[in-house]
């Protein structure tokens, strides 16, 4: 254990426990907005992992990181429009139409990825850019301010999407849909444009985050995301559909995983263990939101379609 | 299993049926929604075909109520 507490492994793990936490962090803001508005979208995992195979493609073909990333987004994008039309439009049950989702996006992203790439190939990966004078910092300096842009964009939503959701109209209509559709309706508001418009964005999120979870590893492989999606749905309750409450619990969970993977490494959590070991962020997770969540309130039509009456 | 089945015995990957298990999936509980618009359409015009008189020709127009009754 000594091994573990030294600045350097503390360091590191630190570092990268903030770079694992950007895409929960990407994928659950998107989904707080969505939520906000009373859609929950449990097809996140599969957006994701279409995202992640979309930015891993163009940049195979293309080698051109900032392209690859534009793509794995515009494909959230584009999945946000099918997931909005089948939920706001369609007005599908949304738990099983957000299964559905992640079924469709689970398979064809290995489809493709079995017919269009075959072998596994790394690409590049977004380079850590250091703050002027911030990364010089003794220790915190290179844990906090020398990361990938993404994760610095990510981190950056945060406040922006506060701002958005507490201080603009926009923000307000939003709010005001996903707690009584039926006033916000009958003060002029178009539910089904807010809706389309907060699914889209938590989609396109998604697809982010499925780019930046790709980033962080490097390569595609099947089943990429392994249900990081659901935790993403699970972190959005953890923080009680609060921008900041999502980052929080979305750095507890990069940070356990991280160091549980430093454990393993340093041997410190035996082999036998390791799997059980590896279902602790998720076991973390869960606990905390049996006791936090439950003091908070979801937004009061959350999952319920919107229909006019009369 | 079943897609793994299906990939073994005729050459479909599993990666496909799972891909179209989804889509068949969103577009069951879509279709769900137009089924049910439909049959409420259906209705309201079963109640509105019965509630007109019935020696009434199909075409004519609907009956006054009274209310709209001009001064």
């Amino acid at each position: 254990m000594n091994q573990f507490f030294t600045v350097d492994v503390l360091t590191t793990t630190i570092a990268s426990g903030i770079a694992l936490a950007t895409p929960f962090l990407l994928a659950a803001l998107g989904e707080t907005i969505g939520q906000r508005s009373g859609v929950i979208n449990l097809g996140v995992d599969g957006i994701m992992l279409l995202g992640a195979f979309a930015t891993y493609y163009v940049e195979l073909q293309t080698g051109n990181l900032l392209l690859a990333i534009l793509a794995g987004t515009a494909t959230g994008t584009l999945m946000g429009v099918v997931t909005a039309f089948v939920s706001v439009t369609l007005k599908a049950e949304q738990g099983i139409s957000g299964i559905g989702i992640y079924l469709f996006g689970l398979g064809f992203s290995s489809l493709l990825f079995q017919k269009l790439v075959g072998t596994p190939l790394p690409i590049a990966t977004l380079p850590p850019v250091g703050i002027p004078l911030l990364d010089s910092i003794p220790l915190i300096g290179g844990m906090f301010f020398n990361q990938s842009l993404l994760v610095y964009l990510a981190f950056l939503l945060v406040p922006v999407v506060a701002f958005i959701l507490n201080r603009t109209t926009y923000g307000l209509k939003i709010k005001a849909v996903g707690e009584n559709p039926a006033a916000a309706d009958s003060l002029g508001v178009s539910v089904a444009r807010i809706r389309w418009s907060t699914v889209i964005l938590g989609c396109t999120f998604a697809g982010l985050a499925g780019a930046s979870l790709l980033m962080y590893g490097g390569i595609f492989q099947i089943n990429l995301t392994q249900s990081e999606g659901f935790i993403a749905v699970a972190l959005v309750y953890f923080g009680a559909w609060r921008p900041v409450g999502v980052m929080f619990g979305s750095l507890l969970y990069g940070l356990v995983g991280v160091v549980i993977l430093t454990w393993k490494s340093l041997g410190i959590i035996p082999l036998s263990a390791s799997d059980l070991a590896a279902t602790a962020p998720a076991i973390i997770t869960v606990l905390a939101l049996l006791f936090l969540a439950r003091r908070f309130r979801q937004p009061a039509v959350l999952g319920r379609p919107y229909e006019r009456e009369g | 299993m079943g897609g793994s089945a299906l990939q073994v015995a005729t050459g479909v990957p599993s990666d496909l049926v799972t891909a179209l298990s989804g889509t068949i999936v969103v577009l069951v509980v879509s279709l769900e929604y137009l089924r049910r618009r439909a049959r409420a359409q259906s209705m309201a015009l079963a109640g509105r075909r019965a509630s007109r008189p019935p020696h009434l020709p199909r075409n004519a127009p609907p009956l006054a109520t009274g209310e709209e009754g001009g001064q």
